[in-house]
């Protein structure tokens, strides 16, 4: 029944991958090749050494470790507000009965209806009047919480049999001595995604960052490499090796949490 | 008795969900209204505005280049959500069933979803340079091109729709294999017993089973396409002479580079309007034909 | 629960056929042996039951029937004809999943119309044939609903009915009992074979259930690690179990086991006693006596159930009559039939008498 010698799959799976992979692999071979070995047609498949200096002087060029360090803190900062708060507020309204619970919280998932780029022009105008335009701050505060994450792990802790909450409360345990001995280590996977998904999104973001962010210092990793490009278009070498700077942590992320990674995005679609 | 001890908790309630409130209601609420105040005024983010009624959209209605970003966002959409969404339901078909190198192929088509939308941007204007790119290489070396991609007026959009499908094919591709496993083994097999070819299955067994995750994915995508902006300001800077001036870089260089915020506000609106008629019409049609299993 | 539908039953329209095994075997890509040289024949019309604990083969033996699996060395013919090479769907069989694989999307009605659908049967004919097997298995009033909606029992008819409306030659079953509770077991079992009556078509039933087996199979054909051990009618196989591992499979509780010489035979040999068959020896005169101290006693009242030790330390299984009473630690002297007794060879497992 098989005329080929392997499964005929691979006529259209392998083609694929090269086309995903072939960007990257040429921005990686390009981020090592001299300048002149760039501007020449037909490219330069093969470079003649690996041209190391792009890197470094990608280094001087702008300040990398500035736009890292700012990507971590306001990332970082956003995930861990989001795990925090989201999980107050998504028990709250999972487990507890209080006045105005059910309005408040389809107001708090109506504001995902409306796109960003209705908000984003009022917003920033909220962030210049509490003095935090090309601040870190601007980056971080609007995204300490989101309703997207309020909604996940409400959705999850319901799943949870809530006899297990009600041993512990019989057993003394306070409202948030329940939320964090026993509903939130039983809900490793939903905090995952949503960490995941949240250090994804943050660390990506471009467009709120590009309107508050004026200066270098307070630059992310997207707006740094943004601007980069814009200061140095045609020294290819040079941009790619930026690049690739830019790209490496969530691109080690990714590979070595590869299952984590595809889980989370997997459940973000299967709940939607 | 348990019910009684653990009633009802409306102080420490609105204690847990309080700092979440305050800040979806400073950064998501508040503006969302401001917005709608914002398109009837003209603000240059500077200065005291100043009330003009609906000025804004009656300009909105003559002007002549947003409607052609209106028209561009439509194109690009259309484009983007069949081949993202149809695409990704093919490789995951694919991708299925064991085969040999199965986790090289699978992580080669998610690892663009981890690239940034400025890292893509910034890769294909590299990789599309009409001069020294490497795609007018490959297409010269079976004959095509070359090609000018970004910086012709009339392949600029069509280049921004693969970049992105690119981009985004990954996470659709992750969604549906997740959806596929939901489609257990002895079905497939009972279809087969009961004479389906490979087509009958799929069209009978598989994409009905694979419906909800279609919705989700198209209504996403959809939304997503109406709102692309991020790779378009860092190749093409909404050019060449506007083919790439979707509704979004319209907004934002209302908004951010001429100032007009009020104008751009209004613009948001409209946008807004058009994503909301979209996702309402597509789920309305989705829940008409999507089939759940219980 | 089957009523009597006419143009279902036998000279109807409903064809049957053998189905033969010629020396199948199985090996897997790991290279496990799930199937080793099976030979096994099932006449015209036949229920046979292929029986044996789990990973015996029992289950890739029906898949290949059904053209899922191919047989990496053999012959299996289906009414005369060498199989390999056809497509499940043109070796005219039916299917019924332990999983029931109900497609869960479609209504009941739309679940036993797919197959004839496929088939491009004039619609009118595919609602007059769907109309009948839903009388014949009672499922009339669930036409409309989805399969989630169904109940395990009301499920299994379903899957029954999506391969009956086939009309197929043969009819294989893989475990469509297991995922019910006992008493609707029961209940289906009987079912089943009134169906088969009914119907007297080919049917391959595979279970891990000796019970099952015994009860349903016209013959049943005992596997254990790929191989055939023995087939016959039930009757066969628990009056002549043709080595230890089939007589102690067969019989609940299982055979007791005892070294030839505590039995008053050879060394080398092992003596096999159904529990059901020992009898207070003062009974049995003449019987083959075995001297056992009580450990446990199961009152059950039809019957009561003594576990117990022999003086050679060997564990002993009684089933005696409801009113017999036994203490923990009494000491029985029980007896079988000689004629009844079985004689296995110590190292083969293979019978000797």
């Amino acid at each position: 029944m098989r005329t080929l010698p392997f499964n005929p799959r691979h006529l259209v799976l392998l083609p694929l991958a090269a086309v995903m992979l072939v960007p990257l692999v040429w921005m990686l071979v390009t981020s090592i090749e001299t300048l002149p070995e760039t501007r020449h047609f037909p490219p330069t498949l093969i470079p003649a050494g690996i041209h190391w200096q792009n890197y470094p002087d990608a280094l001087d060029a702008a300040p990398f470790g500035r736009f890292f360090a700012n990507s971590f803190i306001v990332t970082g900062a956003a995930v861990i507000g989001n795990l925090v708060l989201c999980s107050l507020a998504g028990y709250a309204f999972a487990r507890m009965r209080f006045f105005g619970r059910d309005i408040t919280f389809i107001a708090l998932l109506a504001t995902l209806m409306v796109p960003f780029q209705v908000t984003m022009i009022p917003t920033f105008l909220i962030v210049q009047h509490l003095g935090l335009v090309d601040s870190l701050g601007a980056l971080i505060a609007p995204n300490l919480v989101t309703p997207f994450g309020i909604f996940l792990l409400r959705q999850f802790f319901r799943t949870l049999p809530i006899e297990l909450e009600e041993a512990a409360r019989i057993d003394g345990c306070s409202r948030l001595g329940v939320l964090f001995r026993i509903v939130l280590p039983l809900s490793m996977p939903a905090l995952a995604t949503l960490g995941i998904v949240t250090f994804l999104w943050t660390w990506n973001d471009f467009l709120w960052p590009l309107i508050v962010i004026s200066s270098t210092n307070q630059s992310t990793v997207q707006i740094g490499l943004a601007s980069f490009q814009g200061a140095h278009q045609t020294n290819w070498s040079l941009l790619m090796a930026g690049n690739v700077m830019a790209l490496a942590p969530m691109l080690l992320v990714f590979i070595f949490a590869q299952r984590w990674f595809v889980q989370s995005l997997a459940s973000t679609g299967v709940k939607g | 008795m348990i019910q009684k001890a653990l009633g009802s908790d409306h102080l420490a309630g609105w204690l847990f969900v309080l700092p979440a409130v305050i800040l979806i209601g400073v950064f998501g609420i508040l503006p969302i209204g401001w917005a709608l105040l914002l398109s009837f005024q003209q603000n240059d983010l500077l200065t005291t505005p100043t009330w003009v009624g609906l000025d804004n959209y009656r300009t909105l209605v003559h002007d002549p280049v947003f409607r052609d970003s209106i028209r561009r966002t439509l194109v690009y959409t259309v484009l983007f959500v069949p081949l993202s969404v149809g695409g990704a339901m093919g490789v995951a078909l694919l991708l299925r069933r064991p085969i040999r190198f199965s986790r090289f192929y699978r992580t080669s088509v998610f690892v663009p979803v981890a690239t940034s939308t400025v890292a893509t941007g910034i890769i294909f204007n590299w990789l599309l340079d009409p001069t020294y790119g490497l795609a007018n290489f490959v297409l010269g070396k079976i004959g095509l091109g070359p090609y000018g991609f970004f910086q012709d007026p009339d392949q600029a959009l069509y280049a921004i729709v693969a970049m992105t499908v690119w981009g985004w094919l990954g996470f659709d591709v992750i969604i549906y294999l997740a959806a596929l496993q939901g489609v257990p083994e002895d079905l497939l097999e009972a279809a087969q017993l009961d004479g389906a070819g490979r087509w009958a299955t799929f069209r009978h067994v598989v994409w009905p089973l694979l419906s909800p995750a279609t919705l989700f994915l198209v209504v996403w995508s959809t939304i997503n396409a109406l709102q692309v902006f991020d790779e378009i300001y860092v190749t093409t800077r909404g050019g060449p002479l506007h083919a790439t001036t979707v509704l979004v870089y319209y907004l934002y260089n209302q908004a951010f580079e001429l100032f007009h915020a009020g104008y751009a506000a209004a613009v948001a609106e409209v946008l807004f309007l058009i994503t909301l008629v979209f996702a309402v019409f597509q789920l309305w049609l989705g829940n008409r034909r999507v089939h759940y299993t219980s | 629960m089957v009523r009597a539908v006419a143009g279902l039953d036998r000279g109807q329209g409903l064809s049957v056929a053998r189905v033969e095994f010629r020396s199948v075997t199985k090996v897997f890509g790991d290279e496990t042996t799930a199937v080793d040289a099976l030979d096994l024949d099932v006449p015209d019309g036949e229920l046979m039951v292929l029986v044996g604990p789990s990973g015996c083969g029992k289950s890739t033996a029906l898949r290949m029937v059904a053209g899922l699996e191919h047989p990496t060395a053999g012959v299996i013919e289906i009414a005369g004809r060498d199989v390999a090479g056809l497509s499940p769907a043109a070796r005219d069989i039916a299917m019924v999943f332990q999983s029931y694989a109900l497609y869960p999307h479609m209504t009941v009605r739309k679940n036993l119309a797919f197959p004839l659908q496929r088939r491009r049967m004039a619609k009118a004919d595919v609602a007059r044939r769907v109309a009948d097997v839903a009388e014949m298995l009672e499922l009339t009033e669930l036409l409309g609903r989805r399969p989630a909606q169904l109940s395990g029992g009301q499920r299994q008819r379903v899957a029954m009915g999506r391969a009956l409306i086939r009309e197929p030659v043969a009819f294989l079953l893989d475990e469509p009992l297991s995922n019910l509770d006992a008493k609707l077991r029961a209940e289906l079992r009987a079912e089943l074979k009134r169906l088969h009556a009914r119907l007297e078509t080919t049917m391959i039933f595979v279970t891990h259930d000796q019970v099952e087996a015994m009860t349903l199979g016209d013959r049943i054909a005992v596997m254990d690690r790929g191989r055939l051990q023995q087939v016959g009618t039930p009757e066969d196989i628990y009056r002549r179990p043709r080595n230890v591992f089939v007589a102690r499979f067969v019989g609940s509780p299982p055979m007791n086991l005892l070294p030839g010489p505590a039995a008053g035979r050879e060394p080398g040999t092992v003596v096999g006693i159904r529990p059901e068959l020992l009898r207070p020896a003062a009974e049995l005169p003449g019987g083959i006596t075995v001297d056992v101290v009580a450990e446990v006693v199961e009152p059950l009242g039809s019957d009561v159930f003594v576990h117990g030790v022999t003086d050679g330390g060997d564990a002993i299984v009684a089933r005696l009559a409801g009113n017999a009473s036994v203490a923990p630690g009494e000491r029985l002297s029980l007896a079988a039939p000689a004629g009844e007794v079985h004689v296995f060879d110590e190292v083969g497992g293979e019978r000797i008498e």
